[in-house]
């Protein structure tokens, strides 16, 4: 089952367009979302909480169509955005009063005991909590209605790394159960490689490629070496190379070498880096 | 739909208690002064300020993406705005009214004359900002208020010499005011023909909020 299936996803804007998206996100697995400011992360989000309205192609969340069936399938999903953004004299005990008369599965009990462990005051006002409390706050509201996707725009931006592991440690808990999925966007490549199954790279609106991390440690790896050196090297393994001061770095398909050469596997920001030049 | 009134109220519950607290103020004030007018002026202007105050709040906040991504419809979102205005601002003006008759600044036909109209004048206000603050970003449409609030008196001001000039009988438009003022069934016309208004505005802001992005 797929929790997530987007076919021929176009969204059509003045100055950008989010163009022919097609990709999977399967029952059970974690998939990154990977790509530079303003490439299309947050929109393709958005199209699937229908936040924006797709232009073409088609969305099944849970395998079911998205337009003839939201309210219901929005019971199963838990969203954090990007920015946390509440009034200022907003209190998290709100989010409890009225979240739990919107969600049939809310669970008061449960939202409490997160802001317990996470240490948030749940009288304090939204102005005066930190970033990363914010951040914590948006996820308990996320956690406490059993859902089985969560869906996470840019969860760990502006966390320091305590907090971002924090963070973390409490998706890869989310994921002990089977049935959860989860579709996170970060510009934060590490964040992803520790706890993503799946990539997808989106570049200028369009999708580069959609791999498991098992393929994507098979298919890319780091070469520094001289330009005689390059020129032993196949050109159909040669991804993108980039001159510096010593040499050239090179994004490469190792599977394609059989040169006795130095791979190094190549990293979500090499090949962010790399494949966007 | 009251899933979404709710929301709303959580979002203006500070601003909502602040002007529960003016209004005590204003009714001893209009206790101590004798005045209709300053018993209602303030709530019936208050539910204008608190629908603005509440679009600016959700959409500079990004509050209607929270909202939007849990299992409720626009439908019901838009639906719960009008709701809660009303249910903010007709118990009010209802209440004032209520001290206004208690304290004996107004006889029971003035009492019901005037919640007629003041309710008149917030649902038919209403009809027009809700759909406005859909359509309009947050700082066209605090200058709506202004214009729709203001232009026409500023205008009537301008025209007033011009028509005291001509051969225009000012007098029999005021006194054609001043009937429709004192007969409770004209006024309760006017009434049905706002709540009417307010269900045309309702579908437009509905169908307005549908196709709006986020």
């Amino acid at each position: 089952m797929n929790s997530i299936s987007i076919k021929n996803l176009s969204k059509e804007f003045d100055k950008f367009k989010l163009d022919n998206i097609t990709l999977n996100l399967k029952q059970g697995t974690v998939l990154g979302v990977i790509g530079e400011n303003g490439a299309g992360k947050s929109t393709l989000i958005k199209l699937i909480l229908r936040l924006l309205h797709k232009t073409s192609g088609e969305i099944l969340v849970f395998d079911k169509p998205l337009e003839q069936n939201e309210t219901k399938i929005k019971e199963d999903i838990g969203y954090v955005s990007e920015l946390t953004a509440l009034p200022s004299d907003y209190k998290p005990y709100y989010i409890d009063k009225v979240f739990k008369k919107i969600y049939p599965k809310w669970n008061s009990d449960e939202f409490f005991k997160y802001l317990d462990k996470f240490k948030i005051d749940q009288k304090k006002k939204f102005s005066d909590l930190s970033r990363g409390m914010r951040a914590k706050l948006s996820l308990a509201t996320s956690l406490c209605h059993d859902a089985k996707l969560l869906i996470l725009d840019e969860p760990t931006s502006g966390l320091d790394p305590v907090v971002r592991n924090e963070v973390l440690d409490i998706l890869r808990e989310f994921m002990l159960d089977e049935t959860h999925s989860i579709l996170i966007s970060s510009h934060i490549t590490s964040d992803l490689e520790s706890i993503a199954d799946e990539i997808a790279f989106i570049h200028n609106g369009k999708l580069l490629f959609h791999q498991s991390m098992i393929e994507i440690n098979e298919n890319y790896g780091f070469i520094r070496c001289t330009k005689e050196d390059l020129k032993n090297i196949p050109q159909n393994a040669v991804y993108a190379t980039r001159d510096d001061l010593f040499g050239i770095e090179a994004l490469i398909n190792p599977k394609k070498i059989s040169t006795n050469m130095d791979i190094a596997p190549a990293n979500l920001d090499q090949i962010m880096l790399f494949l966007t030049r | 739909m009251l899933s979404a009134c709710r929301s709303d109220f959580y979002l203006m519950k500070s601003t909502v208690r602040l002007y529960l607290i003016v209004q005590v103020l204003m009714i001893c004030f209009a206790s101590v002064s004798n005045s209709q007018y300053l018993y209602l002026f303030y709530p019936t202007l208050t539910s204008l300020v608190v629908s603005i105050n509440l679009n600016n709040q959700t959409t500079s906040g990004g509050f209607s993406g929270i909202l939007l991504s849990s299992p409720i419809s626009r439908k019901s979102i838009v639906i719960g705005r009008y709701l809660f205005i009303l249910l903010f601002s007709v118990p009010i003006i209802l209440l004032s009214s209520l001290i206004m008759f208690i304290a004996g600044d107004a006889t029971s036909y003035e009492t019901i004359r005037l919640i007629i109209i003041c309710c008149t004048i917030i649902i038919t206000m209403q009809s027009i900002f809700t759909p406005l603050s859909y359509i309009l970003k947050p700082n066209y449409l605090n200058i709506s208020f202004i214009i729709i609030c203001f232009v026409p008196s500023v205008i009537f001001l301008l025209l007033k010499p011009l028509l005291e000039r001509s051969n225009f009988n000012i007098e029999n438009i005021i006194l054609t005011i001043e009937n429709i003022y004192n007969s409770l069934t004209t006024l309760s016309i006017i009434l049905l023909v706002s709540l009417i208004l307010l269900a045309i505005s309702m579908t437009i802001s509905i169908a307005v909020f549908k196709k709006k992005e986020f």
